[in-house]
């Protein structure tokens, strides 16, 4: 029974990616592909949440109140989303199925299972480190004390400051609302929910970018098909593999299979067009809710924003490409800011102790 | 990654056993003949920025100052290895017809693999849970126990190492008694010397609780009653009923390998 609510929780969760990303498409003028549009919903989806789960946590207000907050917000966009992209959704619908049916076969049947076992065997890894402890543990904490981050969430002591290294970023914040609304442990929803929907959003990524470099799906089917496979054999402790088959519930394991290949994606992207908006728009919303999913991507998307940037300013010469690139790491500047604050000894004392 | 001292010392350290790092820069070369003018630039400036802004001894030494030397491993996950493999062989074995050039790719993957050392795949690995937390059942029975009896709603528990790991996930009502720094720098039965006066308390309840040592009963009353323990889980083979009853701890039940006592005076 609990196995099942966490499928309902995970395909609920697609569908909102589909709803956010078909909606803010709409809002925003921009034309995705297919398969592009559940990405873009994701990072909208976490982007949104971090907007409005941040300053409840800074003011140190109770937990009840974000799970109103994100509840009403939920219903608004979904209400816009059936009202104004009624027609898109059901189109998105229809293709994905189309897309599917059209590349039926013995590949996109191995991919699925490939990617389903892989998703099982996470789910079954007895993995219990310090920062296991600390991740499940804010998670429970926060649901059991109605409070944000003002608990160590690994021993459940009272905290005397706000941890701006795990309090900047929401991540787990999202997961005790799901906990909070299906009644679940955190456990299982970190290890079922969203270490199963890191693998899913990484076999994704790696599509689409199959999909932008091959033209045939088969291709990028074959692709995501490899990745999985090296997956299973690149086993060091370090490796991204490690952080998307024995710990994809963490945030970093997000950061290291979610956030990084999403922003290659859109650095892909820009590298076959860089005038198009919605390869910027793409690189800015991957950047802008990095934060969101990982407090690992403060230094790391950033660097590897201008890294790229860089390299494709010296390669065509265009300064727009800069002053638009300035813009896309804009938001991890502000929280490396905060975050150096924190460290210099500028906190935020916690109300309650 | 601990103890780190150089790029080279965190790439070794970071690809293991593997072969993801060779095969990658034989990819790099394959994009590099295979590519467009533009292409070939881009891909040279990117080799050259990356090592200049990010990949040397530098770099790692300043970023591990702004965040955590330990923690440098991570920008490694910038370097799209599988990605630009798995491209490479998608392109040999898809656009390709001969079936030498498909036989390599697949003796290619099982390099990789390195005859399954570096495998996530072990007997171990692949195994169906005892449970829906994949959680010892000897641990999650401790805690029904002290959940059953506790009088306080987050009761402070001084839990041995292994318990201490999955308790809270299991039930957060708990408290820690002894703190997660304690138990990585002073988990050993050894005493005190060159242990901070701030950390005695904590050790003595990590050696009574984690090592089963009985010598210290004094140090120990005092770690109990500053932390406010309300109870103490031990492991059975240390039999600890005795020696915790002279500190007002009576036992409260045991399971098969644990044995849980609670402050019986106030």
């Amino acid at each position: 029974m609990q196995l099942a609510v966490c499928f309902a929780v995970l395909l609920l969760l697609g569908i909102e990616f589909g709803v956010f990303g078909v909606l803010s498409g709409r809002l925003f003028r921009l034309k995705f592909r297919l398969y592009e549009t559940g990405i873009f919903g994701f990072f909208v989806y976490f982007g949104l949440f971090q907007m409005i789960a941040l300053p409840l946590i800074l003011l140190q207000r109770p937990f009840h109140e974000l799970v109103v907050l994100w509840l009403v917000i939920l219903a608004v966009i979904n209400i816009l989303a059936v009202v104004i992209t009624r027609r898109e959704l059901g189109s998105l619908l229809r293709t994905s199925v189309a897309g599917l049916w059209r590349n039926r076969g013995i590949l996109l049947a191995a991919v699925i299972l490939l990617v389903a076992f892989c998703c099982w065997f996470h789910g079954t890894q007895q993995y219990f480190g310090w920062d296991t402890t600390y991740y499940i543990g804010t998670v429970d904490t926060t649901v059991l004390t109605d409070s944000m981050y003002v608990y160590n969430g690994a021993s459940g002591t009272i905290s005397k400051t706000l941890d701006f290294r795990y309090a900047l970023s929401t991540f787990y914040m999202h997961s005790a609302f799901l906990c909070k609304l299906t009644g679940l442990g955190g456990m299982l929803i970190q290890k079922f929910v969203i270490g199963t929907l890191c693998i899913l959003m990484h076999g994704w990524i790696i599509f689409a970018i199959g999909r932008r470099v091959f033209p045939d799906a088969k291709k990028a089917l074959f692709m995501v098909g490899l990745v999985f496979v090296m997956h299973l054999g690149f086993h060091t402790g370090f490796s991204p593999s490690d952080f998307l088959l024995i710990r994809a519930y963490e945030a970093k394991g997000f950061c290291a299979n979610v956030v990084i290949p999403a922003l290659f994606y859109a650095i892909c992207c820009l590298w076959k067009d860089a005038q198009k908006r919605e390869h910027w728009f793409l690189a800015f919303l991957v950047c802008f809710s990095s934060i969101p999913l990982s407090m690992s991507s403060l230094v790391i998307v950033p660097a590897m924003m201008v890294i790229y940037a860089l390299a494709e300013w010296l390669t065509v010469r265009k300064w727009r490409i800069l002053w638009r690139t300035f813009w896309c790491v804009l938001p991890n500047g502000i929280y490396f800011i905060l975050y150096f604050m924190y460290t210099a000894g500028i906190r935020i004392a916690v109300m309650q102790s | 990654m601990n103890g780190v001292e150089s790029v080279a010392q965190v790439f070794q350290t970071y690809m293991g056993t593997t072969m993801f790092l060779s095969i990658f820069w034989v990819c790099i070369i394959y994009v590099f003949c295979h590519g467009n003018g533009n292409g070939r630039k881009r891909l040279l400036f990117l080799l050259m920025l990356g090592i200049l802004f990010l990949f040397n001894n530098l770099s790692l030494r300043v970023m591990g100052k702004l965040t955590d030397i330990n923690t440098y491993y991570r920008f490694l996950w910038a370097i799209p290895i599988l990605p630009l493999i798995a491209w490479a062989g998608t392109k040999t074995v898809m656009e390709r017809k001969k079936f030498w050039e498909r036989a390599v790719v697949v003796i290619l993957l099982f390099a990789l693999f390195r005859g399954g050392t570096s495998s996530f795949l072990t007997k171990d690995s692949v195994r169906v849970p005892a449970n829906i937390y994949n959680m010892s059942e000897d641990v999650m029975r401790v805690c029904d126990i002290i959940e059953q009896d506790k009088k306080k709603e987050q009761p402070v528990v001084a839990f041995d190492l292994e318990c201490q790991m999955m308790a809270r996930l299991y039930n957060p009502s708990l408290v820690w008694g002894i703190s997660r720094n304690a138990y990585q720098d002073y988990d050993n039965a050894e005493g005190y010397e060159g242990v901070k006066k701030s950390w005695r308390a904590q050790k003595s309840m990590i050696r009574a609780v984690n090592h089963g040592m009985k010598d210290d009963a004094e140090r120990l009353s005092r770690a109990l009653e500053k932390k406010q323990v309300d109870y103490i889980v031990t492991l059975n083979v240390y039999e600890m009923g005795d020696y915790l009853s002279q500190m007002g701890y009576g036992l409260v039940e045991s399971t098969g390998n644990r044995s849980i006592y609670a402050r019986t005076e106030e």
